[in-house]
C-alpha cells in the first residue's frame, strides 16, 4: 500500500502529465509588454468596449484615443478608457494622434478596409477584428496593406490564442482522437442585433447589403477554430436560412445551417440563431478514439470506449454531460497539479479576448509571432463570405482562393 | 473566534412569498428576462410605439446585467472578483473604471458597520483599498473569496439602467430576483412604478418608485444558515439576528441594494442610519416596523 505522500505525488505527476504547460502561464500575473504602449481603439461598440476592459489589464498600455461615428458611443469609450481623447473618424484621430504604437480595429465590419488602410500606411501595428471584411476585394485589400506595412498585424479570430483550444490542439495533434470523423458547431444567442437608437448607422448586421450576417460574423471564428485543428481548408458551403422570430422587416435570416466540405468526405455541419439561445456556443471535433469539444472558456475530452487509457486520465477532472463523461481540458494542469488545484483550473482566468489582446501586444513589443496573420484572417474571412452567400442562395457556394 | 457555517451571501431571490416585489402597470409594456446571478432578473420597457427599439434597449439593459455576472460571479473564473480573490494578499489589481464607485461604497459599508457587513466573510481577509478612488484594489489576505452576493444584483441593475437611458428610454422597470428593483421615470398617468411588498405577517404594502430603487433584505425565504436565513454578520461569521427584514430606497440600485443588506447584516444603529441618509437612502421598514410609525 502507497502511503499519503508517495499516492499525492503520483497524482500530481499523472494528472499533469500530458497537459503541456502554456508559456505564459495563463495563471501568471498579466503580461507586462516590453515597453510603454500608446494604442488607439476605432469603433466603441460592444466589441470595442471589450477591448478597453482587457487592454485595462495591461500595465503601461494607456488608450489615447479612441474614434466612433456616433457621439454617445464616442463620449463613452473615451471615458471607460480613462478619458482618452475622442474623434468622429479614423482620419481625425491620426491626423491628430502622432505617436501612437497600435490601432485596435472594432468598427462594424464593412468599415475596417478604409481604416486599415490608413493605419497601414503609417506603419502602426494593427488588430483587426475578424470578418476582416463584408466582401473578397476588400479581405484582399486588407491583407494586402497589412502585407506592405512595417508594423504587426493581428487577426482577431480567438481560437488561435485561447489557451484550451491551444491545449487542445496539442491532444489532437498527438493523435489522441485519432482521425477526424466529423465536425460540428453551434452559436445561438436569442437576441435582436438591432441597436435602440441611430438605426441608419448601427442596424448594419442586419443589412444584407453590409453584413455577413451569422455564417459570416460569429460563424467565421467557428470555422477557423476548426479549420486550425485539422489542418484544412473549406473548399464549399452549403446553407440555408429563414426567420423564426423577429419579423421586424429584416430580411436578414436569423436562422441558419451550414455544411461546410473540408475535402476527402470532412465536413462540418453549423447553425447559429438569434431565435435560441440554448447551448450558446461550442465546436465538437469527432475523431475515431474520441471527441473533443471546446466552448471558448472550456473544454472536453471524450474517449471512445476502445481507445487507449493513458495513466493520467485516471486522476483527470472530469464532468457529466447525461450519458457522457468528459476529461476536461485544464490550460496548465502541470502547475495546478503540483499545487493539487487542479480543479481551480477548470475555466479561463481571463475572458478569450484577453488572450488576442496579450498576443498583439506581444507581437508588437517584443516581436513574438503573430497569432493569426493577415493570410489566416484572409482565408477565414472567404469562408464566412461564401457561408453567407450559401446562407442566402440556399446554394452551394465554392470558397475562393485567398 | 470561532466561526461558525459561513454561507455564501449568494445571487438568489427570494422566494415570492416574504419579501417580494411584483411591478404593476398598465401602460404597453414590453417584457424581456435573463437568467443571471442564480435569480431571474426582468426588464420592464414602457413603449412608445417603436417595438423594434424598445426591444433593443431591453436587450442592451439585459447584456449589461450578463456582463456584470461575468465580472461579479465568483463562480467565473475570469470574474474580476475571481482574479482579485486570485491575487496575492496586498497585492494591487489595477480596476475597471465602471467598477470603482461599488469598490468605495463597500469599503465604507464594511468600516461603517465594524466589519458586520464585509464580501470577504468566507476567508480571512478584506478589501483594501490601495488610493481614494480605487483605482488599484487588493485583498489582506491569500486566498480569500469575494462574495459579491450583498450588492451584486444592484450593480446589474444601475448598469442596465444606464443603457435604457443611453438608449433613451425614459419609462422603465428593471427588477433582479423580485428582492430590488430600479425605476427609471413613471408610466404614463402615474407618479410612478407601483410596486407591491410582501412582508410576513402584514398586509402587502404597495410603494410607488420613480427613478429610484428599492431593495428588500430579509432572513426569510432562504434557509441556508444554521437557524435559517442567509445574511450573516461577517464580524461573527454568523447568521445576523439583527434585525429580521430591511427595506429601503435609494436614487440607485446598489445603494439600495448594498445598504439593506449592511442594516440587515449590521443591525439598524443611528449612527448608520445617519449615514445612510447621508447618501439618499431612505429606510422603508426596518424589521417590523414601518419607518414612517
Amino acid at each position: 500500500m502507497l502511503d499519503a505522500r508517495r499516492r499525492l505525488f503520483l497524482k500530481q505527476s499523472l494528472a499533469g502529465a500530458a497537459a503541456v504547460s502554456l508559456t505564459p502561464s495563463v495563471f501568471a500575473a498579466p503580461y507586462r509588454p516590453g515597453r510603454a504602449l500608446r494604442v488607439a481603439l476605432v469603433g466603441c461598440g460592444r466589441q470595442g468596449r471589450e477591448l478597453i476592459k482587457e487592454l485595462a489589464k495591461f500595465e503601461d498600455v494607456t488608450i489615447a484615443a479612441v474614434a466612433d461615428p456616433v457621439e454617445s458611443r464616442r463620449s463613452s469609450g473615451a471615458r471607460r478608457a480613462g478619458d482618452a481623447a475622442a474623434y468622429a473618424d479614423v482620419d481625425a484621430l491620426l491626423a491628430a494622434e502622432s505617436d501612437l504604437d497600435a490601432v485596435f480595429v472594432a468598427s462594424s465590419t464593412h468599415t475596417h478596409r478604409a481604416i486599415v488602410e490608413a493605419c497601414a500606411a503609417k506603419g502602426l501595428a494593427i488588430y483587426c477584428e475578424a470578418p476582416l471584411a463584408h466582401t473578397a476585394e476588400d479581405a484582399r485589400a486588407i491583407a494586402k496593406a497589412a502585407g506592405a506595412s512595417a508594423g504587426v498585424f493581428q487577426s482577431g479570430l480567438l481560437a488561435r490564442v485561447n489557451p484550451i483550444y491551444k491545449l487542445a490542439n496539442k491532444f489532437y495533434r498527438s493523435g489522441s482522437i485519432r482521425d477526424a470523423v466529423s465536425m460540428r458547431g453551434t452559436w445561438h444567442k436569442k437576441t435582436s442585433w438591432r441597436a435602440s437608437n441611430n438605426a441608419e448607422l448601427l442596424d448594419w448586421k442586419v443589412d444584407p447589403a453590409v453584413s455577413l450576417g451569422l455564417p459570416g460574423e460569429v460563424g467565421t471564428h467557428q470555422f477557423d477554430a476548426v479549420s486550425w485543428f485539422t489542418n484544412k481548408a473549406v473548399k464549399s458551403v452549403r446553407g440555408h436560412g429563414s426567420i423564426r422570430l423577429h419579423e421586424d422587416g429584416r430580411t436578414m435570416a436569423d436562422t441558419i445551417g451550414c455544411e461546410l466540405d473540408f475535402g476527402d468526405g470532412l465536413f462540418m455541419s453549423y447553425e447559429a440563431s438569434l431565435a435560441n439561445s440554448f447551448e450558446s456556443s461550442y465546436e465538437t471535433i469527432r475523431g475515431t478514439m474520441g471527441t473533443m469539444k471546446l466552448a471558448w472558456t472550456a473544454g472536453w475530452l471524450f474517449k471512445e470506449a476502445d481507445a487507449s487509457t493513458q495513466g493520467w486520465e485516471v486522476y483527470a477532472n472530469r464532468q457529466q454531460f447525461h450519458d457522457e463523461e468528459g476529461i476536461t481540458l485544464i490550460a496548465d494542469a502541470t502547475k495546478l497539479a503540483a499545487q493539487d488545484r487542479l480543479k481551480d483550473g477548470v475555466g479561463l482566468p481571463h475572458p478569450p479576448l484577453y488572450y488576442g489582446v496579450e498576443t498583439f501586444l506581444a507581437s508588437v513589443t517584443d516581436g513574438a509571432e503573430v497569432a493569426c496573420t493577415a493570410a489566416d484572417g484572409l482565408t477565414s474571412t472567404l469562408v464566412g463570405i461564401a457561408a453567407a452567400k450559401a446562407v442566402a442562395s440556399g446554394e452551394t457556394v465554392e470558397v475562393e482562393g485567398a | 473566534m470561532l466561526l461558525a457555517s459561513r454561507a455564501p451571501l449568494a445571487f438568489r431571490s427570494a422566494p415570492l412569498a416574504t419579501p417580494s416585489l411584483r411591478p404593476m402597470s398598465d401602460a404597453p409594456v414590453l417584457r424581456l428576462a435573463l437568467e443571471a446571478m442564480a435569480t431571474r432578473f426582468e426588464v420592464v420597457v414602457a413603449t412608445d410605439g417603436d417595438a423594434v427599439r424598445a426591444r433593443a434597449a431591453a436587450e442592451a439593459a439585459l447584456e449589461a446585467i450578463a456582463d456584470t455576472e461575468r465580472e461579479l460571479s465568483r463562480f467565473v473564473p475570469s470574474s474580476f472578483v475571481s482574479r482579485l480573490a486570485r491575487t496575492g494578499a496586498n497585492q494591487p489589481l489595477r480596476t475597471d473604471p465602471l467598477d470603482r464607485a461599488w469598490l468605495v461604497l463597500v469599503d465604507e459599508l464594511r468600516r461603517l458597520t465594524d466589519g458586520a457587513f464585509d464580501p470577504c466573510h468566507l476567508g480571512d481577509g478584506h478589501l483594501v483599498l490601495h488610493d481614494p478612488r480605487a483605482e488599484r484594489v487588493g485583498l489582506s489576505a491569500d486566498d480569500t473569496p469575494f462574495d459579491a452576493g450583498a450588492f451584486g444584483k444592484g450593480v446589474a441593475l444601475d448598469r442596465a439602467r444606464d443603457e435604457l437611458v443611453d438608449a433613451g428610454v425614459r419609462t422603465a422597470l428593471v427588477h433582479g430576483g423580485t428582492s430590488t428593483a430600479l425605476a427609471l421615470g413613471a408610466p404614463p398617468g402615474r407618479s410612478g412604478w407601483g410596486v407591491r411588498v410582501e412582508r410576513p405577517g402584514a398586509e402587502p404594502t404597495e410603494v410607488e418608485l420613480a427613478d429610484r430603487a428599492l431593495s428588500v433584505s430579509a432572513q426569510h425565504g432562504q434557509e441556508r444558515l444554521p437557524g435559517g436565513g442567509h445574511v450573516v454578520d461577517a464580524r461573527a461569521g454568523t447568521r445576523s439576528g439583527a434585525t429580521p427584514m430591511v427595506a429601503c430606497t435609494a436614487p440607485r440600485a446598489t445603494l439600495a441594494d448594498a445598504w439593506s443588506t449592511a442594516v440587515l447584516a449590521h443591525g439598524p444603529a443611528p449612527a448608520l442610519l445617519d449615514a445612510a441618509a447621508a447618501t439618499g437612502v431612505h429606510f422603508l421598514w426596518l424589521g417590523d416596523r414601518s419607518r414612517a410609525d
